[in-house]
């Protein structure tokens, strides 16, 4: 590719950070010269509030169905041997969502076995693959909460449940299965899209009247918080509403699961970054990318740890995440 | 490049041009008054190989369409089993590729690496009923592998003809 495209495309890319600020202004000089219409102004740092740099684990879409499938458990165990190897131990692992496929207390407890040896404390979210077969009692049971927030090392950490669906099955007097089943098919479109809800929309809403605008914000979700590819339900229909809710504040970064893929965004001031997945990959939608997201290459389902994985992510002095892929398909098992 | 070659192609593509813009026409002049015409499909007829859009047997074109669309149906079914035959770990065709995404059966047959031959699409289907899904693969031309192509095939319908390998 051309040297000064690629170094443009690079500048218009969602991924700056203020901490790149540096590093980019190298290839600022080149946009100049490559004369397009191109704005710097993101690149003005912020005063966003300094953290203190440290590290969190990041696990997503595990899918575990108990013993029937050895593959899902392989991949869940060789994650945490990874994680537990490391020292310094990261602050927490964050759990992501679809820890289970059939959202049975079963499951749960299968998947809680394979977890028991990690050493770092755990955090959970919801996905709609542990939520819709017993509406979450077997989550609050195994997980506890799905909407919480806390503040660590200067950065507000905000968890929430992104996977309301409306009531699909009541009318079509479906079992408990059935909704499962409806709600955990990717294109079904039977379940409809993803929403926040007016409750969890009005604690957000009061969760930050007490956070400063120049204080860092990191919100995990499952789906994506904006609208990605609806047919795949990719999509969380009251997005835009949180996004309002977010207005002003300095530094801005949502990292999701459920789409089993990289991709990145930039949607006003906010960052979004997706987690591989520990289950399989999904291909990307025909619709594309967002721009400026990078892309990662088909994976063989030969290797059972093709295209998956799980992330270490640094988390910088400007509360900016450093997303840290690590993408087993690139390495030699 | 030679000169007369261009020259030659430049005429070729008016001629072809203008008989894809033509063709059609008289067709649908002719076809007002045919009643035995089945219009989308006499049309396609018409457009790869000239011949007249009249159909003689319009019995069987219509059976041929509705068993078809029974083996969508089954193909549909299989492709979202999470059981034996079609799956013995719980894994669905459609968790990979939903909506039949990145099957690519326009590629078809090319050389697989992971079954070390050029292989047709049944042969790839089967090699990922057996390895990602842990099934048990039903035979090259059982009437589900035929359903279960004939699904992933209408949900590509439109894609380029392209045998061999492609990037992904
Ligand atoms: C765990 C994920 C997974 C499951 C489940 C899965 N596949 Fe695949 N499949 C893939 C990936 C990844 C590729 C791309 C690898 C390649 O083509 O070499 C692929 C490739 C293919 C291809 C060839 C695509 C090409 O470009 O050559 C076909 C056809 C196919 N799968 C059909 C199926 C069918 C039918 C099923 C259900 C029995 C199925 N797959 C189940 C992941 C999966
Ligand atoms: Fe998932
Ligand atoms: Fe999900």
């Amino acid at each position: 590719m051309d040297e000064k495209q690629d170094a443009l495309d690079r500048l218009m890319t969602a991924e700056l950070s203020r901490r790149n600020f540096l590093k980019m202004s190298a290839f600022a000089g080149i946009a100049a010269s490559v004369g397009g219409v191109v704005t710097l102004d993101f690149l003005s740092p912020s005063s966003a509030q300094a953290a203190k740099p440290f590290n969190f684990a990041l696990m997503a879409d595990h899918h575990t169905m108990g013993p029937k499938n050895n593959y899902m458990k392989l991949r869940c165990e060789r994650a945490v041997e990874e994680m537990n190897k490391l020292n310094p131990q990261p602050d927490f692992l964050m759990s992501l969502g679809d820890h289970v496929h059939d959202g049975s207390d079963e499951q749960m407890k299968f998947f809680d076995e394979i977890f028991a040896p990690v050493k770092t404390k755990i955090k959970y979210i919801t996905g709609e693959h542990d939520w819709y077969l017993d509406m979450g009692e077997s989550y609050h049971k195994h997980f506890g909460e799905t909407t919480y927030s806390w503040d660590q090392h200067g950065v507000h950490f905000i968890a929430m449940n992104t996977v309301h669906l409306r009531d699909f099955w009541t009318a079509r007097g479906l079992t408990a299965e059935e909704r499962m089943g409806y709600a955990g098919t990717l294109n079904s479109p039977v379940g409809g899209p993803f929403h926040v809800g007016e409750k969890q929309l009005g604690w957000l809403r009061d969760d930050l009247k007490k956070v400063k605008k120049s204080t860092p914000i990191i919100i995990f979700s499952h789906s994506p918080l904006y609208y990605y590819y609806k047919p795949w339900n990719f999509w969380t229909e009251d997005a835009p509403e949180v996004h309002l809710l977010l207005e002003g504040y300095e530094q801005v970064q949502v990292i999701h699961g459920h789409v089993h893929h990289i991709v990145k965004n930039r949607i006003g001031n906010i960052n979004f970054d997706s987690s591989l997945s520990l289950g399989w990959p999904h291909p990307y939608p025909t619709s594309g990318l967002p721009a400026g997201s990078p892309q990662m290459p088909r994976a063989n389902p030969a290797n059972i740890y093709g295209g998956l994985g799980w992330e270490l992510n640094r988390v910088g002095e400007d509360g900016g995440v450093d997303m840290r892929y690590h993408e087993w398909s690139r390495e030699k098992v | 490049m030679n000169k007369k070659i261009t020259r030659g192609r430049v005429l070729f593509l008016a001629v072809a041009g203008a008989a894809v813009i033509l063709v059609p026409m008289l067709v649908n002049a002719q076809r007002q008054d045919d009643t035995q015409t089945l219009p989308g499909l006499a049309h396609e007829v018409q457009r790869k190989h000239a011949q007249s859009g009249e159909i003689l047997d319009r019995e069987s074109v219509m059976k041929g369409n509705r068993e078809l669309q029974v083996m969508i149906t089954l193909g549909d079914q299989l492709w979202h089993s999470r059981d034996l035959p079609m799956s013995g770990n719980g894994q669905a065709c459609n968790m990979c590729h939903a909506d039949g995404s990145v099957t690519h059966p326009e590629t078809y047959p090319k050389y697989k690496p992971q079954i070390g031959k050029v292989a047709t699409v049944q042969e790839m289907m089967g090699w990922c009923i057996s390895i990602p899904n842990q099934g048990k693969p039903f035979a090259l031309g059982s009437k589900e592998m035929n359903a279960l192509e004939a699904y992933m095939n209408w949900n590509n319908k439109g894609q380029v003809m392209e045998i061999g390998t492609m990037p992904q």
